[in-house]
Parts: C-alpha cells; structure tokens; sequence
C-alpha cells in the first residue's frame, strides 16, 4: 500500500506541529521517521494512521482517502503500534494478539493461523499464556508488536516500538520489521536510535520543528549538518562491516560548533 | 429539621395508639379565663378552634391551615401561626400553652423553665378518652359549657350507631406507606363501634406496623379502609395506596380522610358514621 | 478472535443464567403471606380471578421481573462503565449515575409531572443519569486515573443528594422527606406491573446499547488510539456506552430507587472468569447483578426485621467491604 501525505499542516492552538509536510511510504519498504522530541513524528504517524485529520492537505492510501476506504476497511489494512501501549485489563498475551483479528472477523481458521504467526514472529508464544500482568517491558512491547502483526494490513505503522527493549531485541524488532516489508507491507517507523535507523530502513524522513528537513537515503539524510539542524547534536560516524554506524557524540553549544 | 416532618408523628402517633398517655397535666386551678391561648398541636388547634373565643387564641399551628390535615382549615385562616419553635411563642407572652405530649419537645421544656402555663395533652384511644380530653381542654380555658355539650354530642352520636352485630365484617385500614391502625388504637375503637373488625388488631405485632400489600391482600378483609386524598401531593406513601393488586381486591373499599380520626374531636363521629354504613353494606 | 475459550464462556452464561431463574423462581416464592404459587399459577393461566393469582400477577410477579431487570441493568453498567473508563471502580452508585438519576426521578415525581405524565419518571432518571454520565466522561478521557474518578463521584453524589434532599423537602407531600430512604438506598417492595411496563422498554434499550459494544471495548483495552486505529469509532461507543448506561440506570431508579455496588462487585467477581475480557464480561455481569439483586430482595423478606430493610441497605453490607478491599489492592498496585 503506497502510503502518501501531501501538503500536510497541523496546528494546535497557536502552535504549528506540522507545516507543509508531504513524503510517500512504499510497499516493501521501511520508512524511518526521525527528529527531536516535539518535532511532530508522532502526530505525523497518527496522521498517516487515520487516527487525525490534518488542518490542511491530504493523507492517501493507494491514492484513496481514509472515507473512501471507510474505517473499518482501513482498520484491515493499516496496523498501528501506539507509543507505551497501555494494556489495561490483565488478559492473557494470546488475547492480546488476538485483538489484533477484530477488525476482520473472518473464520476461525483463519484468525488462529493468523495469530500464531505473528506470536511466532515476535517471539511470544513461550508465553503465551501468561497474562499481561506478569510480563517484562521488554516482553509486553513484543507483546503489542504482536498484536499489530497479528492484523497482517499491507501497511504497519510503528511509534518507537524498540525505545523499552534492551539491545538484542531492538536488533530482533528491527530485524522483524525488515522482514515485514520484505514481505510487501509498508512500513513506517518512528525510532530515535540513528545507527538502527541507518541499518535497517530503506529511507528516512528526518523532522525538524514540524518541517520535513531531510528525506531519502539513510546516509543522504543522516549527514552531520542534517542531525545538527535537526538535534543539536555532533555525532561520531563510521562504518562497521560495510555498515554505517552513527553515534551522538556532544551536543552543540549555541553559538555553533 | 424539615417542615413536613414534624406532620408524620403527630398525625401517626395520634391514630396509631402506640403508647398511653395522660391526657392532661396537673391542672392548676384557673384564676382567670386565659386570653393569650396558644396551641403547640394539630389536635389542640381544633378543640381551641372549637371550644375558645377566637379572640382568647394567640396563635395556631401551621398545621392549622392546610385543609387535608386540618378540620379546622376554614375558622384558622385569620389567626396568627407558630411553627413550633420557642422563639415565636416567648414573644406571645402567652397565659396558656397547650402542647401534645410527643411533639415539639424541645419548646415545651423551654417553656416549663420560663414558667408559662401549660397544658399538654396525650392520644385519646377511645370516644370516652376522647369526651375526657374535650371536657379537660374546656376546662381549663374556662369553657366548661363548651365542653360538655360538645363531649356529650360526641357520644351521643356513637351511642347512635346501629348494634353491633355479633359477626361483624373484616377490614383493615391502609394509610399512606401502608402504615395501618392496630388493636388498642382510636381507629381501631371507631372501627369495632361501627361494626367492624379490625384484622390488624388481632394481631399485637403489627399494632402501628407497615403492612405490606401481600399482607393485606392475603388477609382478605371484607372492607379495605384507605384515607387516599384526591388532591394529595404525589408521594411514594399515597402510591400504596394506588397500587393495582389493591384495586383489584374483591373487599369493598372505604375512604375515610385521616383528618377526621387522628383527634379527640367531633368528627370521629362522622367517621364512624361513614364506617357503619360501609360495615352494613360489606357483609361477611 | 472471540473463540479462545468460547466454550467455557457459554458454559458461565448458561449457569449465570440458571442462577438467575432459580432465584427468579425462589423470589415468586418467597413472600409476607403463605401462598400455593403452583395453585395461583394454575389460576392464572386458567383466568381464574382467585385472590393467589392476584397476589403472583401482580406483586409477586412484577417484584421477581423488576428484581431481575434492575440489576440486569447494573451489572451491565457497572461492566460497561468499567470497560468504557478502563477503571474497575467504574459502578454506577459510586461514581454518582445512580445518585443523578434519583434527582431526575425525583423532580419528576414529587412536581406532579409523573401523575400527568407517566413516562416523565423513567425520562427524568435518564435524564439525571446521562447528565452524569456524560460529566463524567468529559472529566475523565483517555483512562480514568481512580482519585479523580472517586473525587467526580464524591461530588456528584452529594450535589445529587443535596439536591435530592432539596427537591424533597420544597414538596408539599408531608411523606416527602421521609421518602429520601427510599431514593438512596433503593427498594422493590409494593412495586406493581405498571413500574415494569414504565421501566422495562428503557432498560431493555439500553441493555441493547450497552451489550453491542463488545468488541470495542475489549479493543479499548490497548488504549484509544489502537482502538480507533483498529477501525472502532470512539465518538460511537462512548455515546453508545453512555446512552445505554443512562436508559438502564435511570429507569432502574425512577421504580427501584438508587441500589448501591451491584455494579461493582459482580464485574468483580467475574472477570477473572472471563479472562478479564471486558466485551465478555458485559452479557456475564448483566446476569451475575440479576442474580445478585434477586439474592437480596429474597434476603429482606426472609430476613426477621419489619419494615424490610431497603434493598441498597443488603447490597452496601456486601459490596463496601468489597470496594474497601478494591481500593486496598489499587493503591498497592500504584506504590
């Protein structure tokens, strides 16, 4: 599902979060979303997501608008995987997932199939039947990964899913949402951590207050004039087996490097 | 403390015969004709009304002017009210109180302590106690003729009902939340004079008890007795007394407004009257 | 998605439901007078105009019905708020639902409206409950946190009540103020089939409101914005919830009175059963509050204590205790 913004702003009050964004998200494709805290990548997800409407300018999928499809149709198609998702009840983790399945309410078959393997693929089914409850944050991010998975839309749309994971499954998350796209889901992911961004997104679109600065190729975007417009920061790059790897290294004092 | 309130043990008490009471306080004699009479009660307001010179009564209950509880409403509208409370009563510089002995207590003991003349008077449980009460009232504002016609008139009106028949037709009385009349109560006295019997009065546990619906259609009286006024204010209480699986009972059904019943006074007679009629009309 | 365990939630409905029609049964028999129910009952389909027919039609029967629908309706709404507010503290009675809708029926009542007007009572319950439903809702979005939602029904349970006690002591019914028992605590005693037929097309619509919102609100367990993202309209459910919570409350008290916790403690008691799925819990606690409304007004007449006890004295003796000990293990959850 080619996911597009076109022209979009937004306000809140007297604030403009976003101002005259536009940027596609292909099939197959991982699309970073980077920028500073408060510089609109999450209201620009929710947007993406059907969640808002933006003051001005449009959000298409496969050139259709969110009425056209309709919301339930929507809700079949585009996943979403809210930032610190709340589990409020203690139910059990393959309920959670199995949440997932609610907006289609097909066969049984088919929703088991379904539910097993996105509990397979986020790594989840050794506790699958623990209850929320007694999970680690770790575990309950992968938990709601799975549950986003378990709707199997043609476009997933991610807020931070790796900010509560230790480092080997950040790498395992990331790794999951590469294989994803590779299996021709559109894919646009928030992250704040350049070097996995740099690894394993096809593109980025670097935010800077509520403008889109930068948007392309990892390392076209990621350039040290792009992340200190966008965070104040110098960063130490390098290359790691034919890898970039990217690392904040001290913040910029006003005034300039 | 809520105005209505003070209505309930005044009017339920007094039907109910819950407790014997003295009916009059140890009289002083009467040096004079007392002019400045005030009333603290419902039942006293009625016998002044009816016994004293208008310009001898200083002041009336509230209770007074409202024509459903009242049988006096019409003659009390042009006399001054008092809702109870000793600051409206000191002022009145009265040279006689009268008082019920269950209703407002706090007042009367001011009064004891500031030395106004009192009288207080309790629930009369039969015509005679009722005669008694009148003659007593009389009495002591200096009205003794008064009183004796009208005490004498009361049972000569009851002496004038038809003979009690010796099987004599069930009925229960249902007031508002199904409060009812049991044995040893006015009512219950007014009911078995004009040939009823009264089945809450057989039974001791429910002298001034609720009874339930179920309880009183089970019971089967012969002549169901309500005081469901027309006009009445809508209140959970008067529902009961609407209530379908009453309507629906085969007892022949008397309306008797709790007005004329709750005190010692001349329309206990047209109770019973109204009674009697019904009694011979719903053999059992 | 609904399979896992479908057939162990069939089996809990099924006995909730038994439960309920024994107690129903129960209720028919227990009564102020002895009565042949299977003689009446016999009456009563023969059209025989016997005194036992009268009194099964039309006290026994409509006390049973109402018994049952009441607290079909507060369970369910206690279930629905619950799941609505992501909060298990969420009953009616508490956070002040019920209290409003005692003021609605009131002013209805005691004005005269109802003598003219008969669906003025239930009317002016829903009324009273959506006015706080809605409040509520607009004070506490996006998962209520408990102090606020304790403090909202602190104060509008004594807004209620004051205004209550106000409205009842300006009536002219010299009954009025002793009348406020009734309106706080709740009763089903002396009620007749005319308060059935007043109430019941209410609740049932609001049952119906409330028992279609399922899906939403277990979605609504991952939060607002994955529930909409899941293609649930939020602006539905929120007005389904609170229409269907204002029906059922506010015709359950314009003929019952406000009956405290049923509310609370039967989604309590149940949800462990249903895997703490809130859409499951919804039909499950509609049928636990009918058994457990029906189990008390059995209690006050069986009980040796005349007047019977109001209604909301039974279910407060149960369900405070139970809200004590709710609160007890929330606050340790917070530490």
């Amino acid at each position: 599902m080619i996911l597009s913004a076109t022209n979009i702003t937004v306000r809140r009050g007297p604030r403009t979060v976003l101002h005259d964004v536009s940027l596609e998200a292909r099939p197959g494709e991982v699309l970073g979303l980077l920028g500073a805290n408060g510089a609109g990548k999450t209201t620009l997800l929710r947007l993406l997501a059907g969640l808002d409407a933006p003051e001005a300018g449009t959000v298409r999928y496969d050139g259709r608008s969110a009425a056209g499809i309709g919301r339930a149709a929507l809700g079949r198609q585009v996943a979403y995987l809210a930032q610190n998702g709340a589990i409020h009840w203690p139910l059990k983790v393959e309920e959670v997932v199995a949440l997932g399945r609610l907006p289609h309410r097909s066969d049984a078959a088919t929703d088991t199939a379904a539910i097993h393997r996105a509990m397979e693929r986020a790594e989840v089914l050794p506790f699958a039947g623990r209850t929320t409850g007694t999970l680690s944050g770790g575990e309950r991010m992968r938990v709601l990964l799975a549950r986003a998975l378990a709707v199997e839309g043609r476009a997933l749309l991610a807020d931070e899913p790796i900010a509560a994971l230790d480092p080997a499954h950040q790498l395992d998350v990331m790794e999951l949402l590469r294989d994803v796209a590779r299996g021709g889901t559109t894919v646009v992911v928030v992250l704040h951590d350049l070097t996995l961004a740099a690894r394993f997104c096809d593109r980025l679109a670097l935010l800077a207050a509520g403008r889109l600065h930068a948007i392309g190729a990892p390392m076209e975007v990621l350039t040290p004039g792009h992340v200190a417009a966008a965070y104040g920061v110098e960063v130490v790059a390098g290359m790691q087996e034919g890898e970039p790897f990217i690392l904040p290294w001290r913040r910029i004092e006003d005034g300039g490097p | 403390m809520s105005i209505p309130r003070r209505r309930i043990p005044s009017l339920v008490l007094a039907v109910a015969g819950l407790v014997a009471a003295s009916t009059a306080a140890p009289a002083q004699a009467p040096v004079a004709k007392p002019q400045r009479i005030v009333s603290l009660n419902l039942c006293a307001d009625e016998l002044l009304v009816h016994l004293a010179d208008r310009d001898a009564i200083a002041s009336l209950t509230y209770l007074a002017r409202d024509a459903r509880g009242s049988t006096v409403a019409r003659e009390a509208a042009g006399i001054p009210i008092n809702h109870g409370l000793a600051e409206e009563i000191v002022p009145l510089k009265p040279d006689l109180v009268i008082a019920g002995v269950f209703t407002t207590r706090n007042t009367v003991s001011l009064l004891k302590k500031l030395g106004v003349p009192l009288l207080e008077i309790g629930i009369a449980h039969s015509p005679e106690e009722a005669a008694a009460q009148i003659r007593t009232v009389a009495e002591r504002i200096g009205e003794p003729a008064r009183g004796e016609r009208l005490a004498s008139d009361l049972l000569a009106d009851f002496a004038r009902l038809p003979p009690v028949p010796a099987n004599r037709p069930t009925a229960v009385v249902v007031r508002p939340n199904g409060f009812t009349a049991g044995g040893g109560s006015m009512v219950d006295a007014v009911m078995t004079r004009a040939g009823l019997d009264n089945i809450a009065g057989r039974n001791p546990a429910d002298r001034m008890g609720q009874l339930s619906v179920e309880q009183i259609v089970i019971a089967r009286p012969d002549v169901l007795i309500t005081d469901a006024e027309p006009g009445a204010p809508p209140s959970l209480a008067q529902e009961v007394l609407r209530h379908p699986a009453l309507a629906a009972m085969p007892a022949r059904k008397i309306s008797v407004p709790g007005r004329l019943w709750a005190c010692a006074g001349p329309e206990l007679a047209q109770a019973a009257a109204i009674l009697a009629a019904g009694a011979r009309e719903a053999k059992p | 998605m609904s399979r896992f365990h479908a057939p162990s939630q069939r089996l809990l409905i099924g006995s909730l439901g038994a439960l309920v029609l024994v107690l129903f049964v129960a209720s028919l028999l227990i009564g102020y007078a002895p009565l042949d129910v299977g003689g009446a009952l016999s009456d009563l389909i023969h059209g025989r105009d016997t005194l036992g027919a009268l009194v099964l039609l039309q006290l026994r029967l409509p006390r049973a019905l109402l018994g049952a629908a009441v607290g079909f309706s507060l369970g369910l709404t206690g279930a629905a708020m619950q799941g609505l507010m992501r909060n298990p503290l969420a009953d009616p009675g508490i956070v002040g639902v019920s209290g409003a809708a005692a003021l609605g029926a009131v002013l209805a009542f005691y004005s005269g409206l109802a003598n003219v007007f008969a669906l003025a009572l239930p009317l002016g319950g829903l009324a009273g409950a959506a006015i706080a439903t809605a409040l509520l809702l607009a004070l506490a979005r996006n998962g209520t946190g408990t102090s606020l939602l304790i403090l909202a029904g602190v104060a509008l349970n004594s807004l209620a009540g004051a205004l209550t006690a106000l409205a009842l002591n300006l009536s002219p019914s010299p009954y009025a103020t002793l009348e406020i028992v009734f309106w706080l605590m709740g009763s089903l005693a002396d009620r007749s089939l005319d308060h059935v037929a007043l109430a019941l097309p209410f609740m049932a619509l609001g049952w119906v409101l409330m028992l279609r919102i399922g899906h939403g609100l277990d979605a609504l367990t991952l939060g607002e914005d994955t529930a909409a993202s899941m293609g649930i309209s939020l602006k539905g459910l929120r007005l389904s919830a609170t229409g269907g919570a204002a029906a059922a409350v506010g015709a359950s008290v314009a003929v019952a009175g406000a009956i405290g916790f049923v509310g609370l403690v039967v989604p309590h008691l149940l949800r462990p059963l249903v895997g703490h799925r809130p859409g499951r819990l919804l039909l499950a606690s509609g049928f636990g509050g009918a058994a457990l409304t029906l189990a008390a007004d059995c209690a006050v007449r069986l009980a040796p204590i005349r007047p019977e006890l109001k209604l909301g004295v039974v279910t407060a003796l149960i369900g405070a205790p139970f809200f004590l000990a709710l609160l007890w293990r929330l606050r340790r959850e917070a530490e």
